[in-house]
């Protein structure tokens, strides 16, 4: 599977296609950055990618300069003299994101909730809800979710 | 929970990737990244348990991805030193490596 999205627009292009794979891989890898070839004119050497981040594993998100920038870095080295269009789609968290042990306790006080109210709401077991409540462990992406939508 | 089932679990709430020091599974978010020769192409559950070996006896760090329907995991040195970075990428045999910090590509 490519890591560039329309790579084969670049076909004949980029001489060393697969080293520009591997670094957009990297990207995809690590930050949850995806390149997708837009347009890519030879006759006017002009190319138009769009540059995009979704949610990773390290939290760490680029602003829409960075996002220019990294795809510049990545895309020139293998194009010089080329004119680059950067599309940057930077990363929008959903609102559970938010959700953490102090945040599902302020919500519940807001809502004159005890622990056995929100237990009754998500239908989960006690020690599970406990658990996340007491920030005892880790509330994964589903649970949040599923917090946020109970108490927002 | 084993630690190859905890490792499954984050790949499943991390399909676009992750990288993670075992056994605790605490994210790597510092440094270069530089995968490890020894576990390119590892994929499925035989990949898997081949990664966490070499992870156990080397670095302890372990990551992975989704790719179509396939998860790869591999082994992978973590450097502060972009220097050692380099030179450790250059042994593996790879043809560029990461910076968590900055979030940016070094070619090799």
């Amino acid at each position: 599977m490519n890591a560039i999205k329309n790579i084969h627009l670049l076909a004949g292009i980029v001489a060393n296609v697969e080293d520009l794979e591997a670094g957009a891989a990297l990207y995809k890898r690590h930050g949850n950055i995806e390149f997708k070839v837009i347009t890519a004119d030879e006759s006017a050497c002009e190319l138009v990618v769009l540059a995009r981040q979704g949610k990773n594993q390290a939290e760490k998100y680029l602003d829409p300069k960075e996002l220019i920038e990294r795809a510049r870095s990545l895309f020139l080295r293998f194009l010089p003299g080329w004119k680059l269009l950067v599309r940057a789609s930077v990363y929008n968290p959903h609102p559970s994101q938010q959700v953490t042990p102090q945040w599902i306790t302020e919500r519940l006080q807001a809502r004159g909730w005890r622990l056995k109210d929100l237990i009754n709401a998500v239908g989960l077991d006690k020690s599970n809800v406990s658990a996340w409540v007491g920030g005892l462990r880790p509330m994964s992406n589903i649970v949040k979710s599923l917090m946020w939508h109970v108490l927002k | 929970m084993t630690l190859f089932d905890r490792l499954k679990q984050v790949a499943s709430e991390n399909p676009t990737g992750f990288t993670v020091k075992i056994p605790n599974l605490e994210p790597v978010t510092t440094g270069w990244v530089v995968a490890m020769k020894e576990t390119q192409n590892s994929f499925g559950d035989e990949g898997l348990q081949r990664v966490i070996e070499v992870a156990q006896r080397t670095t302890q760090i372990v990551g992975g991805w989704k790719e179509g329907d396939l998860f790869y995991w591999d082994a992978s040195f973590i450097v502060q030193s972009e220097k050692e970075a380099v030179q450790i990428g250059i042994e593996n045999g790879q043809i560029a490596i990461f910076n968590l910090d900055t979030f940016e590509v070094k070619y090799l």
